[in-house]
């Protein structure tokens, strides 16, 4: 298991909290610009006759995020490509090749600048009991209900109601509580891309104690929602490290899991403040270095890509994913 | 307003006296034509009555219901203003796997999303009336309705003789012509198809294809349909998509779950793929939409009145059941317990609500359940004529006034393909099965008799001819060990292998599996052939539910094949001669010929006794129906080379092997062509030349005399059997088989 090094102790510490006062009125905080591209490439043995694609790659908009400009290209060019905005405010991305051919590529274009997180002290205190919906009040809107339910991916299982009485203590303030859980599950379960797919359950993934991002966070998710609370999955990437040649700048940018790929943490309400972003894969609270393109209440509800491709029988295809997120300076 | 049964129906039940009416059940019940996997539903004669002022009330609140749970659809669908409300069970509709999340922001075409919804409501001893539940996912029972409807009033025409009330057909030509107004728009074609339900059960399918019917909208199945970039495109037999065949609505009869794998899945995959996009995009319009199903979730039912107030700006006239304090009220029927008087029944009455050009409509009757402890009881719903209006003829023409006026002009409605792909593989298989299940039960019905002769006059010439015609089912059926395992002389054993070979489902060449399948395939043929289909189907499968036991098998035997002469008159009699004939045809004579070789080869492919032999040709020329033709021509006793030659090479004998060839030739010669069909008629005009050489007297004389060595009909019909079935591959690759396969993407684990 690769350790981050900004991932030290026991995992009864948690991580140190971004605990920073309001914006004062009036003045932006610095944000980080990032040139965004994730590109998907699929190689077939056969030309195929037709593919269609779903993709939720496009970064979206949030109180920390702004989408300065954002793009999908489809080479062969697409007999359709269309976009909405889906139930969860997500883009969603429809494309249709209409034509045989051997390989197809979907890029993701996108400039973004993201704000750094600030969580007032004072709510994060707040024990996680006071965290459910009946302590939402009426700034919260009620289809956030929607996350509080099991959901396809996320039954509600056994397994997830153990971790809930090791971190969800009485009383315990949540920020602390929610430390615990992406500590726990660091520690606890071992990153490793060979052990799960996208289809695994995530009964599998509890009593392996193996996965990916995806597993790292339905787990999260599962054990959230058993507690009582709001939580979502969220869908995006990591930071990589900027590239003198090459255009795409893929390459990992070296202290976290996950990078150069596309990345999936989860998100908590914490009544007073909102939605608050853990990533138990690398075990820290969602800063500057995460761009979000997604979320939904589980994997299953935004896949980056999905498809399905129509051609001779055995026409197997070889898949290739690069992201590159690489830090601009502003205005540039 | 009253629910009490008028006069004139008083006066016919009467007349009709206890016996009489119980005998009207018996008698509508038997002309149920539905294909029913369990026992035929319980009929009723004694209607339930719902006078024009009653019915008035009830379907008011029917539409108001349509119209509240088709603004919820917008809604729920759209901007989702109802969470922010607290009247809504936000925690369960949310909670509701029914709430599909990808179908959110579809456009409806006309004024509302929703096409049909079926209710169920009961009545309380108090006059009001409740409703149990919603179906509108795929909201069923109009087939159901007018199959009640027909059979009691050919069961009991008395009483439908006696009182005037609203007929149900008229309702379905506002809905169809509605129907077309609104798939038109846009100077679209206006082609509408239905997707049933391929998983549902036969009452249920029943129901389906006939609603299909009745809209005047063809059936196909998820793979006839492909999405592209602006239109939805049926697939047709050995060709490519016609872009000119576009369909612009589905009629869903299909859960809606399974519809587009890409945004619905799951997998295994089915469906259309593009779908819920094409919706999205106003390629097609799908009825009732997508994700309709969230509005059967149950806590809805109480949060209604809450929500008509503040949608609708209306207070609720139909509220929901609420068992603990409802106490239905009971109608008058037949005694349960076999009673002479009419005894109080509580029932549940199923209704229909549909679009027509006038907004929501209820179909004026349905079908009562009845809701006790007994077996359920089905009964005809009547709203009669108010009495203004009741025409003074005794037969009543329905319908009320002006919507009964006919439209200035009647349009041509835009012609549909003759046949999807999926329909014309069904055809083809149809032809198949039918041709299998008649060979089945002929051949099981002759080894039945042989085995009785046996135990009559048993010698060793009866004795091997036995094990010959044994052997020769299990061949034939390829239900190995079947009698190759089984002493022919232990009658027990015997039996129980048939009977096994009859009833058994879930054994590959059983009797019950091929018509299993010859049942499946003739759903899509009621659209072509006739209705009348329909209950020869019902018949035979209860027949081979009665195969178990209740009854001699020689009896089941003979009503299968006389089930099978049926659909095959039917299928001459009513069949439109196109595409889905020769198809049809195709299969037939394949199977026929097929079944017949592999008969030959099994019966008579080795050398036996003179004796054995000729007892062996006689049971071979009982299967075949051609005792009489031989009879006719040789004053002999029958003798295998004279029957095979008459067999092989008389084209005038339609259960002859020349005779399957020619017309099998002269069907693929209609055939459609994307390219000529020379890799069909080459191997089959070389297999005529090869049959028309064959020497009867030959191919049953082995070079080695002794008894038991093989005749060389044990080659030649071996390697006629290669060919054909060469050739039905060769027509399925060619007409139905998808020539790609569907895989979902490879996808990235994050």
């Amino acid at each position: 298991m690769s350790e981050s090094p900004e991932t030290p102790g026991t995992p009864a510490t948690p991580p140190p909290l971004p605990v920073v006062p309001l914006r004062v009125e009036g003045v932006e905080p610095a944000g980080l610009d990032y040139r965004v591209h994730h590109l998907t490439s699929y190689r077939y043995a056969k030309p195929v006759t037709r593919n269609y694609g779903r993709a939720h790659v496009e970064p979206r908009a949030t109180p920390f995020q702004r989408v300065l400009s954002h793009e999908v290209t489809v080479d062969p060019a697409p007999a359709r490509l269309t976009a909405h905005t889906d139930f969860y405010g997500n883009s969603s991305t429809y494309l249709l090749v209409d034509e045989p051919h051997e390989r197809l590529d979907v890029h993701s274009r996108a400039h973004v600048t993201v704000q750094d997180r600030r969580y007032p002290a004072e709510t994060m205190q707040r024990p996680w009991e006071q965290c459910t919906p009946e302590h939402w009040g009426p700034l919260m809107p009620a289809s956030s209900l929607d996350f509080v339910h099991p959901s396809p991916r996320i039954p509600a299982v056994s397994g997830a109601r153990e971790i809930v009485d090791a971190v969800f203590t009485p009383g315990r303030p949540i920020g602390e509580a929610l430390a615990a859980l992406t500590g726990l599950i660091h520690t606890d379960f071992t990153y490793d891309p060979a052990a799960t797919t996208v289809a695994s359950t995530l009964e599998e993934v509890l009593s392996a104690r193996h996965g990916v991002c995806q597993d790292f966070s339905h787990v999260g998710l599962a054990v959230a929602r058993a507690a009582g609370l709001a939580a979502r999955y969220v869908s995006g990437y990591l930071r990589t490290a900027p590239s003198a040649e090459g255009r795409l700048g893929t390459e990992p940018a070296g202290e976290m899991i996950g990078s150069a790929a596309s990345h999936a943490w989860l998100s908590v309400v914490v009544p007073g403040t909102g939605w608050v972003d853990i990533d138990p894969t690398n075990r820290t609270f969602v800063d500057q270095r995460f761009v979000t393109t997604a979320w939904g209440r589980d994997y299953a509800d935004v896949p980056p890509l999905k498809g399905i491709v129509i051609g001779p029988p055995g026409a197997s295809s070889t898949l290739q994913v690069a992201v590159g997120v690489v830090p601009v300076p502003a205005g540039s | 307003m009253s629910i009490a049964p008028p006069p004139t129906l008083v006066d016919a039940l009467e007349a009709l006296g206890p016996d009489g009416r119980r005998r009207a059940a018996a008698a509508a019940g038997g002309m149920v034509a539905a294909d029913v996997s369990g026992a035929t539903p319980l009929l009723d004669p004694v209607p339930v009555v719902l006078d024009a002022e009653a019915w008035e009330q009830l379907s008011a609140g029917l539409v108001q219901r349509a119209r509240l749970l088709d603004a919820l659809y917008a809604d729920l669908y759209g901007p989702r203003t109802i969470f922010s409300t607290d009247v809504a069970p936000s925690s369960a509709l949310l909670a509701d796997p029914a709430y599909l999340r990808p179908v959110t922001g579809i456009p409806a075409r006309g004024d509302h999303h929703l096409f049909a919804l079926t209710c169920t409501v009961e009545r309380t001893v108090g006059g009001e009336w409740r409703v149990l539940a919603d179906e509108l996912d795929v909201p069923g029972g109009a087939g159901l309705a007018l199959e009640v409807r027909r059979s009691l009033s050919r069961g009991a025409p008395s009483l439908y003789g006696s009182t005037p009330l609203r007929r149900l057909h008229p309702f379905f030509d506002r809905v169809r012509s509605a129907l077309h107004q609104r798939t038109r728009a846009d100077g679209r074609a206006g082609r509408a198809v239905v997707i049933t339900d391929a998983g549902a059960e036969p009452l249920r399918a029943f129901d389906q294809h006939w609603l299909a019917n009745l809209l005047g909208t063809p059936v196909v199945s998820p793979s006839d349909l492909r999405t592209g970039s602006g239109t939805v495109t049926l697939r047709l037999p050995g060709a490519e998509p016609d872009p000119s065949e576009t369909v612009d609505a589905i009629i869903r009869l299909a859960p809606s779950a399974r519809l587009d794998p890409l945004d619905l899945g799951p997998t295994p995959l089915g469906g259309v793929t593009g779908l819920v996009e094409a919706a999205r995009c106003g390629d097609v319009e799908i009825l009732n939409p997508l994700g309709s199903g969230l509005l059967e979730n149950p806590e809805l039912g109480a949060a209604l009145p809450d929500l008509c107030r503040q949608m609708l700006h209306e207070d609720l006239l139909l509220r929901p059941a609420d068992p603990a304090q409802t106490e239905p009220a009971a109608w008058p029927g037949l005694d349960p317990a076999g009673g002479h008087a009419l005894v109080p029944r509580p029932l549940r009455l199923q209704l229909l609500v549909m679009a027509t050009e006038d907004g929501f409509e209820v179909l004026p009757g349905g079908v009562a359940r009845s809701h006790d402890e007994h077996p359920e009881v089905l009964r005809d719903v009547w709203v009669t004529m108010p009495e203004s209006s009741a025409p003074a003829a005794a037969a009543p023409s329905g319908g009320v006034g002006p919507l009964e006026a006919p439209s200035a002009e009647v349009e041509a409605i835009s012609s549909y393909p003759a046949m999807t792909r999926s329909i014309a593989s069904d055809l083809f298989w149809f032809g198949r099965y039918l041709e299998r299940v008649d060979s089945t039960a002929r051949l099981l019905r002759t080894v039945l008799d042989s085995t009785n002769d046996l135990a009559a006059e048993s010698g060793p010439a009866s004795r091997t001819a036995l094990g010959v015609l044994l052997g020769a089912v299990t061949d034939v059926t390829t239900t190995y060990p079947g009698f190759r395992s089984v002493d022919v002389e232990d009658t027990t054993a015997v039996r129980t292998e048939i009977a096994s070979l009859l009833t058994d489902l879930g054994r590959p060449g059983s009797l019950a599996q091929s018509f299993a399948s010859l049942a499946r395939t003739t759903r899509g043929l009621r659209d072509l052939v006739s209705d009348s289909v329909w209950p020869v189907i019902a018949r035979m499968r209860s027949r081979i539910r009665g195969l178990d036991g209740e009854q001699p098998l020689e009896q089941g035997l003979t009503d299968m094949v006389e089930g099978c002469l049926a659909l095959s008159g039917a299928v001459s009699d009513s069949m439109p001669r196109n595409l889905g004939w020769d198809l049809t045809q195709t299969g037939r004579r394949l199977e026929r010929a097929l079944g017949l070789l592999a008969l030959l080869q099994a019966a008579l492919g080795r050398r036996r006794t003179r004796q054995a032999e000729s007892r062996i040709a006689g049971a071979v020329a009982g299967i075949t129906e051609s005792g009489a033709t031989y009879r006719r021509t040789y004053h002999a006793s029958i003798q295998a080379e004279l029957l095979v030659e008459m067999l092989l090479g008389d084209a005038t004998l339609p259960r002859s092997i020349a005779f399957q060839l020619e017309q099998l030739a002269e069907s693929l010669d209609r055939l459609p062509e994307p390219t000529p069909a020379v890799e069909l008629r080459a191997p089959l005009a070389a297999l005529r030349v090869r049959v028309g050489s064959w020497e009867p007297r030959e191919l049953l004389r082995p070079a080695d005399r002794s008894v038991g060595s093989p005749t060389p009909l044990i080659e030649e019909a071996a390697e006629a059997m290669r060919t054909l079935r060469e050739l039905a591959t060769a027509v399925e690759n060619r007409y139905f088989r998808p020539s790609e396969a569907t895989s979902p993407w490879g996808v990235d684990d994050v």
